[in-house]
């Protein structure tokens, strides 16, 4: 049964790998959806409790990846999740590096470039919808995220200033919340 | 596989591995882009501005983590395939390690409600981040095509929830194509 687990992990995340155009951030609509509703290894509330760590732990944030690898099958699960999601993408990165050297000045790698950075964009933004959607978080969470986004667009801010100011807040007002 | 030193004598992999560690252990929230250029053509003078340049853009435009990206750019660079190697994984142990250990303490506090609010306040705050770096990379490119196609995988994706990989192998060379005809660039 683990060893089902572990190959689902490696189904999910292989794909996500090559797909993750402009980082994690594009990858989190489909991760959620492929964990959450297809496979049911997490629930929503699961979901948005390990992104909110990933997000506050150190490393970049699709170390997401290992703790849900942890989650479903602990040590293995963590290595065979993470394995999946860095390595095909690095191949991919590390075969780039070579042909960037020797076509530096190329039209059609910027071109490429031009090309595929909307479709990141989109992906950012579909990412954010989907999570907060999965939230059901109400108007509080949207205020909350368009506060942040607007902050962090008006200043400088370092990122954790943010996420810690956010967890302040609310562990300042949860008394007041409706159960 | 193409070694080329760029510094006169060839940077140690143990350097490499510590950099990245000490890179990867600090970058809180993320975004420490800022701390590796320091580090890497500042401090160490690795390689030369533009090439570290050049590879921040590919990082950012190939699937994977744009820091991952980076740091297999910047080993390559230095000391071709083991030096990617060193660079990764000198930037991925410790936050694993650290990540796994935050996961069984918030375990431990599951059963308290303000935990979960405390965390989705966490959360909506790093989705603000995602939004905010998704409208400057949007301000950054000022094609019309952009805004359309941009828009088309939002709604297919985020709020149509059609699968990623579909959505992503219709738009990507119609947006190719679009960029191709654009008169600049």
């Amino acid at each position: 049964m683990d060893e089902e687990a572990i190959w689902g992990l490696v189904r999910v995340f292989v794909p996500l790998s090559f797909l993750s155009i402009g980082g994690g951030p594009s990858i989190l609509a489909e991760m959620e959806h492929q964990t959450v509703a297809v496979h049911g290894w997490l629930t929503q509330r699961d979901f948005v409790d390990i992104f909110a760590i990933s997000r506050a732990a150190p490393g970049p944030g699709t170390l997401i990846v290992t703790l849900i690898g942890w989650k479903v099958a602990g040590w293995l699960g963590a290595l065979a999740a993470s394995l999946a999601l860095y390595i095909p993408s690095s191949l991919v990165v590390l075969g780039a590096t070579l042909l960037w050297r020797r076509y530096r000045e190329a039209v059609w790698r910027q071109r490429i470039a031009r090309g595929l950075a909307p479709v990141a964009i989109g992906l950012i933004f579909a990412g954010a919808y989907a999570v907060l959607e999965a939230m059901h978080g109400g108007a509080l969470a949207w205020l909350t995220a368009a506060a942040a986004a607007g902050l962090l667009l008006l200043r400088p801010l370092h990122p954790m200033l943010l996420l810690g100011g956010a967890a302040a807040i609310y562990g300042f007002i949860f008394p007041f919340m409706p159960v | 596989m193409g070694q080329q030193a760029l510094r006169p004598a060839a940077v140690p992999l143990r350097e490499i591995a510590l950099v990245f560690s000490r890179i990867g252990i600090s970058s809180f929230g993320g975004g420490l882009v800022a701390w590796i250029y320091r580090e890497a053509v500042e401090r160490r003078r690795w390689l030369p501005d533009r090439e570290f340049l050049s590879g921040l853009a590919l990082s950012q435009v190939l699937p994977g983590a744009n820091m991952v990206n980076l740091a297999l750019y910047l080993g390559m660079q230095l000391r071709g395939g083991w030096g990617a190697l060193a660079a990764v994984l000198g930037l991925l142990a410790l936050p694993i390690l650290v990540i796994i250990a935050m996961f069984e303490i918030y375990a431990r506090l599951r059963g308290l409600a303000a935990a979960h609010f405390i965390l989705d306040g966490i959360a909506t705050a790093a989705l603000g981040l995602n939004i905010a770096t998704g409208v400057k990379a949007m301000r950054r490119s000022t094609d019309a095509f952009a805004v359309a196609i941009a828009l088309a995988v939002f709604l297919a994706v985020g709020v149509l929830r059609w699968p990623m990989l579909a959505a992503v192998l219709g738009l990507a060379p119609v947006s190719i194509a679009l960029a191709w005809r654009a008169p600049h660039g």
